[in-house]
């Protein structure tokens, strides 16, 4: 048959995927961002993301037996897998164990289990996770690790875990502070500013920081402040890692595993809104850039808000779920109170796709058909 | 006789009950239940009126005519209701401050008028009043598990605050489980009450479903017996 002539009949599953291909594919595009965060966090999210694993496995496979089902399904598709490493990746690197276990628990059983399983749950379960975390426990799930260089080797996986479980940990802290005094880049750092570096090795996230400026203060004044020292560490570290989440979503892109219509709407939308907060008023908002580049922007772009299962699948209505969890996004962000906006405006998001589906129209069958628009 | 009121008891506190299966008086339900102490403070005073209100709407029902007798009862719960009030304000002032708003909400209380509808307006009085108590303390027992559930996950502490109804000796009915900056903040926070809430009617209903079941299998069982001799 001749290449211009194309029959469209009854739907044909033209991929061969299966849902454990598209997982397990979706957990290796995340690879290179896990290398990223060791590298510049140290071994705690490796560690976090060990235990979410076996949380989440562990809990589903248990919940699976409770139900009287087959348990195969947890191994063959992989989907609690994925949920554990998303999580990981979002939570802090040195929370305490008993918590990333509680979020995982919460996020398979109540978010996804309750609804009755793969594919019928209504959020998203990491972020779902994520956000029960954030509001139990608001002070260890804003205090991230600070970027450093060669973090790997200044949180070893022997002083992430003995932090993580409590088990020796202010030895572990003592030891990394110690490494962190003598570390050689810090000659390279004006004297006056050291003490700053070696007073601690966690914090508040930069968000946070410039949440608690806003409204009293000048937002411009602090980040101009925060520019010119070591935080360039930190930007390197959110610049390369976002860049490894973009890496991935345009690898999942091409494979044709998630909707590019999704983050490229969300992206946009976000962009323009921001934009227009930062011009109206300079000195209380974050620029666009700060706003694409911190927190998990990138990341929930194309890994959370894509999840097939909580997103809407029609391309028309693609558009209109990620412009509204856009919005969402900015006003949590600029004017809310939580400083990472992407979980809260995700579940949000999740709750309105079923309307949006509803709202969209499909392209009738046969109708306006073209070659290009095969799989709409 | 005996029958009927174990019927009424037995309906008010798992078959029928008002918490848990007719899921009324949500809104108490959900915002009171922070602590088992609060929880139980307006479950008594639920009890009291739902026990009185029944009892006089019962005792009134024949002089009532049809078409007026909706704006009857609620002249007589929230009589009811003003006098457990104010006892409350006169006898337990810290408990009243707390829960405030929600005691005079008890007017609005969907299982008190409908129990008077339901089951006052067509029994006799000591069977209207049975009910009312019965009802009353399946609600309570509802808010109480709830907030104990909460109270313990949210601030790991079970009856803090007591001596705030039952005075000095309640002080050292608190129970610590763990310290409170451990506690899981989202028991107490609303979204934790709607968990607590799904969650135990799940229970109930899988305890309901896996009674009956053996209940109908032994019956099936009892029947095939019958068939086969």
């Amino acid at each position: 048959m001749s290449g211009n002539l194309i029959l469209e009949s009854a739907p044909h599953d033209l991929s061969v995927s299966t849902t454990g291909k598209v997982m397990r594919t979706l957990i290796l595009t995340l690879i290179p961002a896990l290398i990223a965060t060791t590298w510049f966090y140290g071994f705690g999210t490796l560690i976090t993301t060990l235990i979410t694993i076996v949380s989440c496995v562990g809990s589903e496979a248990l919940w699976l037996k409770l139900r009287k089902r087959r348990i195969a399904p947890v191994w063959r598709d992989c989907s609690a897998l994925t949920t554990a490493v998303l999580l990981g990746l979002t939570l802090p690197p040195l929370l305490p164990w008993y918590l990333s276990v509680i979020g995982s628990v919460f996020a398979i059983i109540v978010v996804k289990q309750v609804y009755g399983g793969l594919g019928q749950n209504l959020f998203n379960p990491a972020m779902a996770g994520f956000v029960f975390l954030l509001i139990s426990c608001p002070l260890p799930m804003t205090t991230y690790v600070d970027a450093m260089p060669d973090a790997y080797k200044i949180i070893t996986p022997g002083r992430a875990a003995a932090i993580i479980f409590d088990v020796n940990s202010a030895e572990a802290e003592k030891a990394i502070n110690q490494d962190l005094g003598t570390a050689d880049y810090l000659k390279r750092i004006h004297e006056a500013e050291r003490s700053v570096i070696a007073d601690g090795f966690t914090g508040s996230t930069f968000l946070v920081d410039a949440k608690h400026e806003q409204p009293e203060k000048n937002v411009k004044v602090f980040v101009e402040a925060k520019a010119s020292d070591f935080i360039f560490y930190g930007l390197l570290a959110k610049v390369v890692i976002a860049g490894c989440f973009l890496l991935g979503g345009i690898l999942l892109i091409v494979k044709d595993i998630i909707d590019w219509r999704i983050p490229l709407s969300f992206l946009g939308v976000s962009t323009v809104l921001t934009a227009a907060f930062y011009f109206a008023a300079p000195e209380l908002y974050l620029s666009p850039w700060h706003h694409l580049v911190y927190g998990a922007t990138v990341f929930g772009a194309f890994y959370i808000m894509t999840d097939p299962v909580t997103a809407v699948s029609k391309p028309s209505a693609a558009w209109i779920f990620g412009g509204v969890i856009a919005v969402l996004f900015v006003i949590i962000r600029n004017l809310g109170g939580y400083p990472d906006a992407v979980a809260f405006s995700v579940l949000l998001g999740n709750a309105c796709a079923p309307l949006i589906s509803i709202m969209t129209r499909r392209r009738e069958f046969g109708q306006g058909f073209k070659p290009e628009n095969i799989n709409d | 006789m005996m029958e009927k009121i174990f019927e009424i008891f037995k309906d008010g506190l798992w078959n029928k009950n008002p918490g848990l299966v007719q899921l009324l008086g949500l809104c108490p339900l959900l915002a009171v239940t922070s602590t088992a102490a609060n929880a139980l403070g307006l479950g008594i005073a639920t009890i009291a009126v739902l026990t009185v209100s029944n009892f006089l709407i019962s005792a009134v029902r024949h002089l009532l005519k049809a078409e007026v007798r909706i704006i009857i009862y609620v002249i007589i719960i929230a009589s009811v209701v003003t006098c457990v009030q104010l006892c409350m304000q006169a006898y337990t002032a810290e408990l009243y401050a707390t829960l405030g708003l929600y005691i005079s909400l008890i007017v609005t209380n969907c299982i008190i008028i409908a129990r008077a509808e339901i089951f006052a307006s067509r029994n006799s009085v000591l069977f209207s009043a049975l009910d009312g108590f019965a009802n009353g303390l399946g609600f309570t027992l509802v808010l109480l598990l709830i907030g104990g559930v909460r109270e313990i996950i949210g601030q790991g502490t079970l009856f803090a605050g007591m001596e705030q109804l039952v005075g000095e000796a309640g002080s050292s009915m608190k129970i610590t489980f763990f310290s409170a900056d451990k506690g899981l903040l989202i028991a107490i926070l609303p979204p934790g009450a709607f968990i607590t809430l799904g969650m135990l009617v799940a229970v109930k209903n899988f305890m309901d479903n896996r009674l009956f079941v053996k209940v109908t299998s032994k019956k099936r069982d009892a029947e095939t017996t019958i068939v086969n001799e």
